[in-house]
């Protein structure tokens, strides 16, 4: 008989044989009708003096190898059959498999990024301000040094009710409604939606805003970069580099925005930063002071510092998020992602 | 705006920074560069120009200003007469072969020049078509390959640079204004290009008459007229310095007063001086009923008292915005007026928005232009003109300028400089700064204060912060140190009852997704059709909406909610749960009544299937309990108490499934239950959708309370059942308040712990109920007695309530 063919049988006859064992005493009468003393494999090497003498030591060696490989195999099956059973139970416990909970839901991007932001203001000392949504010509435009037809209107094109009321176009509105109602020091920010007519790849007719102010004597520039350096470096990470330049707002003189380092490039200039290696987060600047003689503060008493941000477009840097609509599509894909 | 660095140079001879040094430099000073774009394209038409370099230059026998050349263009060595002086031996140059065809349709043939056979040609960037260039020829960089094909020498002819100008800085809506800037940014030399006009013929009184009864509107208008000009296309280069600054090339006189608009910001309009009535021009309001057809064709209605420009019958333009066809130059024209003029921006600013037309003149007339550069840019175009148009220019030229002012003076107290920016400025560079500017800067002798002179290009110098903003501009942001003021708290709040709100919503957002509900932010503003399936009442519409589709604020959440179950169900979600935190729109009744606007939370559950899993939370049916449980425990999760829903319809929900939410028996704060059946048809792909909708502020104002803690026994107490029969209709809430009221001292809970409806055992219209109820004494253990006593009551009391049967 062929001892090959043999050596094949008892591994196939020991497969089917594991696979129908579920107690260990199963796995106790496989080992001993294989591998005991009177076993299968004992049996088999007692034919060895029918092999040819030339063949003994590969007989010899092939048989170990089988006699090893069966011990492995029944210990391994033992061993699954017997991890997970309960004590006592004939329950088998697979701590592997999904616990049963409720469906996770989720939290909005803008909702998680207005969060940091909030917290890392409110560290800076500032306070929750907020204003309508509906607002006024005034307080959207004329307290803010844009009257009927200075060109910054053209940039923010508007929804109207009617005449004289608008839907907000920016939430810095709430700097002059906190002003008329209190005297300085303070130190105040306000989150919020906020409108524009206008709707393309890259605009969706309402975003968030937060704008931030704060107004004492002695507010300088400097105080401006050190806060702003400090609130960009919390957002992005420590070490960020940023970078303040000139630029206008009708309602701050001198005015600035203020850049991070790309984080994309370090700064090296590449498709998401339009080569320039920086990255646009907010704008800022000191309070004008035809702002303060609306709201019956001193200009030559009282300085501030006024800025505001985009919270999408923090959302899309922080989040590598390609298109603003996504933010209001609502699909459950992007949701889930936050 | 689109500024070329070839159009610069003319302002900035010496600018020799890279393209992104002066991007830097005019970035840093406020003037934003948002790209930079090189031009590569050759003018279309050139063949047979390759790259070539002279090995050998000699002088032409028979001509003093000729030089004759050895030309290697990679194939063989040619002999060519050249007359520019800057032909050196060893220097590359694009080379046109013989057969070469160049942009004017120039073929390049052998020829003898004074008795030496040239065979090809050395060529100048105006021979190539690149611009006006005629001093010599083109010098390519000493690495140039030779014998390459010039289309394909990749050399940027030029760099135009994106600037986005602010709206304060008109006067940077050109390339003057931003030479000057770079020049005071990067310390590069400006110099005005010369101007040289030559007059000859009648005088300009003779042949137009200007007439400037408007000097309010219009405070200053130039003229001049030059006849005997050809109409025709412009040279190659002016063509490309104008596409490249964005611009279409109309003819040689549109394109030369374009081309002055955009190098020195001055509008200008061309007329045909043949077609203006008895050649009298007139700077005049609109009269009631007056029409123009502008060079779009289009007629238009002038309101009466729009400033325009007529003849002695019929307005020929729409000063400051558009010219008329009637007039314009045209192939024919041989008389060219020429209009350079200083309009209000106020006046423009409103003939533009009434007549909802905008231009490149308006836009800068709007934003102001420089008052005392309007006859500097006449004379410009003039130049211009003749030079590609040819004609004579008229003697003299119409200066109409009642509107002249001095030019405004600010006085800056040094020490402000420091209050505002934190650092200080010695005045000496103060003074350097408004130098560089042109501010003609004057310090006082003490040295405290300096005063300048605003220079009449720039309009948005007002106060004294403005120069502070330019001292800080011109040295840089960056070199003004960072400080921390004092972080000290403030310790009065502004803001608790916006604070508290904050808090709120966060809970609230914890809490829903918590539950599986992802939150969601939709559009405040809805269609009316989506408006009205929640919403009654006068609704707050949008004057100018995108579309029809947003044209309402909304007054309720729920349409947004819905339209996201919608969206996702199309994408094979099955198991959706949203809500939305935001504000609601309503516009008060009655007279003078102001816009509410209310904070909301709303939510929807909407499942096709079950949650698929091995076994899935909630796998089974989910109904109105279920989700009343959700929002009970949201509610417990929130510390609100004294919510109770009562059986109510509201607007868009299913009539008995479905009711209201109500704090402390009195105030409506919310509704819930099941979409009604009509609103799910009219989606279409809905399936059954619970949804509910909250008043943030009412639950903030009233519902929240602070927690108190109630001292409680130590000793037990006990657990009593008690069963019964009643109608059906009674309510759950109310046998639970008999049961409790019966003894408010010892009862202290009850819980519902059996109810049965069933058809079978029961007579119709009744259900089981069995109650635990929960007996307790503040002050000591309680005997069976006491308690058998007040369960008697109990007992006694549904049977007076409800005729209850009780079981025994």
């Amino acid at each position: 008989m062929d001892w090959e063919q043999n050596l094949g049988e008892l591994e196939s006859q020991v497969t089917e044989l594991l696979a129908q064992a579920v107690k260990a005493e199963d796995f106790l009468q496989i080992k001993q009708r294989f591998l005991g003393k009177q076993g299968e494999i004992s049996n088999l090497l007692k034919g060895i003096r029918e092999i040819p003498p030339e063949l003994r030591p590969v007989f010899g060696q092939r048989v170990n190898q089988t006699k090893q490989l069966l011990e492995e195999r029944i210990a391994e099956a033992a061993r699954q059959a017997e991890s997970g059973r309960v004590p006592g139970s004939g329950e088998t416990l697979d701590l592997t498999l999904p616990g049963v909970w409720n469906q996770p839901g989720s939290i909005h991007p803008i909702a998680q990024v207005l969060d940091e932001i909030r917290e890392i203001l409110e560290d800076l000392g500032f306070q929750i301000a907020e204003g309508p949504e509906i607002e006024t010509d005034y307080y959207n435009f004329e307290a803010l040094n844009i009257p009927k037809g200075h060109p910054a209107r053209d940039m923010q094109d508007s929804f109207y009710i009617e005449d004289e009321i608008v839907l907000r176009t920016q939430t810095s509105p709430v700097q002059i409604r906190v002003m008329e109602k209190r005297k300085p020091p303070l130190r105040i920010y306000a989150p919020g939606r906020v409108y524009r007519r206008d709707m393309d790849v890259s605009h969706t007719p309402m975003f968030h805003q937060v704008e931030g102010l704060w107004v004492d004597r002695g507010i300088t520039f400097s105080d401006l970069k050190g806060v702003l350096m400090l609130f960009a470096e919390q957002l992005f990470g420590e070490g960020t580099p940023v970078r303040f330049r000139p630029s206008f707002f009708p309602f701050t003189e001198p005015s600035a925005e203020v850049d991070i380092e790309c984080h994309m490039c370090r700064g090296k200039g590449c498709r998401v930063c339009g080569n320039s290696g920086w990255l646009e987060i907010l704008g800022a600047g000191m309070v004008h002071p035809g702002l303060f003689r609306r709201v019956g503060y001193d200009p030559a008493e009282f300085t501030g510092f006024a800025f505001g941000l985009g919270v999408e477009r923090i959302a899309m840097l922080k989040f590598g998020i390609n298109d603003i609509r996504l933010f209001f599509e609502n699909d459950l894909r992007f949701l889930k992602q936050f | 705006m689109k500024i070329s660095l070839n159009i610069l140079r003319k302002f900035l001879p010496d600018l020799s920074k890279s393209p992104g040094e002066i991007a830097e430099a005019l970035t840093m000073g406020g003037l934003e560069v948002e790209a930079i774009l090189p031009v590569r394209e050759h003018p279309p038409g050139i063949t047979g120009v390759v790259t070539a370099q002279v090995t050998l230059v000699e002088k032409h026998p028979g001509a003093d200003r000729l030089s004759v050349c050895e030309v290697n263009d990679g194939q063989v060595i040619h002999r060519v007469v050249c007359g520019a002086p800057n032909v050196k031996a060893g220097m590359k140059y694009p080379f046109a072969r013989i057969g070469a065809k160049l942009p004017a349709g120039v073929e390049i043939k052998k020829a003898k020049i004074r008795g030496i056979e040239s065979s090809g040609m050395l060529l100048s960037k105006a021979e190539l078509g690149i611009s006006d260039d005629h001093s010599g020829i083109m010098e390519l960089p000493d690495d140039t390959k030779i014998g390459i094909d010039f289309n394909e020498l990749e050399k940027d002819i030029d760099i135009v640079l994106e600037v986005n100008v602010t709206p304060n800085r008109s006067d940077c809506l050109n390339h003057i204004g931003i030479a000057r800037e770079l020049s005071v940014l990067s310390g590069v030399n400006f110099v005005l290009p010369q101007i040289i006009v030559k007059e000859e013929g009648q005088d300009i009184s003779e042949s137009a008459r200007v007439d400037l009864l408007a000097p309010e509107a219009c405070p200053r208008y130039c003229g001049r007229v030059i006849s005997g000009v050809k109409i025709g296309e412009s040279p190659v280069w002016l063509k490309e310095d104008l596409i490249r600054i964005g611009q279409r090339s109309i003819n040689n006189i549109v394109d030369a007063t374009n081309y002055v608009l955009f190098l020195l910001g001055q509008p200008l309009h061309a007329f045909d001086l043949s077609r203006i009535k008895g050649r009298e021009i007139l700077i005049r309001d609109s009269r009631a009923g007056e029409k123009l057809v502008t060079i779009d064709h289009a007629e238009r209605e002038l309101p009466p008292g729009t400033l325009v420009i007529a003849d002695r019958e019929r307005p020929i333009a729409l000063a400051g915005v558009m010219g008329g066809a009637e007039t314009e130059v045209r192939g024919e024209t041989q008389e060219v007026f020429l209009e350079s003029a200083w309009f209000q921006p106020l006046a423009i600013r409103q003939s533009s928005k009434m007549m909802k037309l905008s231009s490149e003149s308006s836009l800068r007339f709007a934003r102001g232009v420089d008052p005392e550069g309007v006859a500097l840019a006449l004379d410009y175009a003039a130049m211009l003109i003749l030079q590609i148009a040819g004609g004579k220019l008229a003697r003299g030229k119409v200066d109409s300028y009642p509107g002249k002012k001095p030019c405004e003076k600010l006085s800056l107290d040094l020490s402000e400089v420091r209050r505002v920016l934190g650092d200080p400025v010695p005045i000496e560079e103060a003074a350097r700064i408004f130098t560089s500017l042109g501010f003609q800067p004057e310090p006082s002798p003490d040295g405290s204060r300096i005063g300048v002179t605003v220079p009449s290009f720039r309009h948005d110098l007002r106060e004294p912060v403005d120069l502070i903003e330019e001292i800080a501009r011109v040295s840089g942001y960056g070199r003004i140190q960072p400080t921390w003021p004092g972080l000290r708290a403030d310790r009065r709040s502004l803001s608790a009852s916006e604070k508290k709100g904050v808090s709120l919503e966060r809970k609230v957002r914890d809490l829903f997704s918590s539950q599986g509900f992802a939150q969601i932010i939709t559009y405040s503003f809805i269609s009316s059709e989506e408006n009205q399936i929640f919403s009654s009442g006068p609704e707050l519409r949008i004057a100018n909406p995108l579309s029809d589709q947003m044209e309402i604020m909304r007054g309720s959440l729920l349409p947004g909610l819905i339209n996201t179950v919608v969206h996702n169900l199309r994408r094979k979600f099955n198991d959706l749960r949203f809500f939305e935190l935001g504000r609601t729109f309503q516009r008060g009744t009655g007279k003078g009544a102001e816009i509410q606007e209310t904070n909301r939370v709303a939510g929807v559950i909407a499942r096709v299937e079950p949650p698929e899993g091995w076994r899935g939370w909630l796998a089974g049916e989910f109904d109105l309990y279920h989700f009343k449980g959700i929002l009970e425990n949201v509610s417990s999760g929130l510390n609100v108490e004294n919510l109770s829903f009562r059986e109510k319809t509201s607007q868009g929900f299913e009539p008995g499934l479905s009711g209201g939410i109500v704090l402390d028996s009195q105030f409506e704060v919310g509704r819930f239950g099941r979409i009604a059946e009509s609103v799910r048809k009219k989606y279409e792909i809905l399936p059954v959708v619970f949804a509910f909708e909250l008043d943030l502020d009412t639950l903030l104002s009233r519902g929240i309370r602070p927690k108190k803690f109630a001292a409680f026994p130590r000793h037990p107490g006990v657990e009593w059942d008690i069963a019964f029969f009643v109608n059906d209709s009674v309510p759950y809430d109310e046998i639970r308040n008999v049961i409790l009221q019966s003894d408010s001292n010892l009862i202290k809970d009850s819980r519902l712990i059996d109810l049965y409806r069933g058809k079978e055992q029961l007579a119709a219209g009744k259900k089981s109920m069995a109650f635990r109820i929960y007996y307790l004494s503040p002050d000591h253990t309680l005997t069976d007695e006491e308690v058998r006593t007040v369960h008697r009551q109990v007992a006694e009391n549904l049977r007076q309530k409800f005729s209850a049967m009780i079981r025994e």
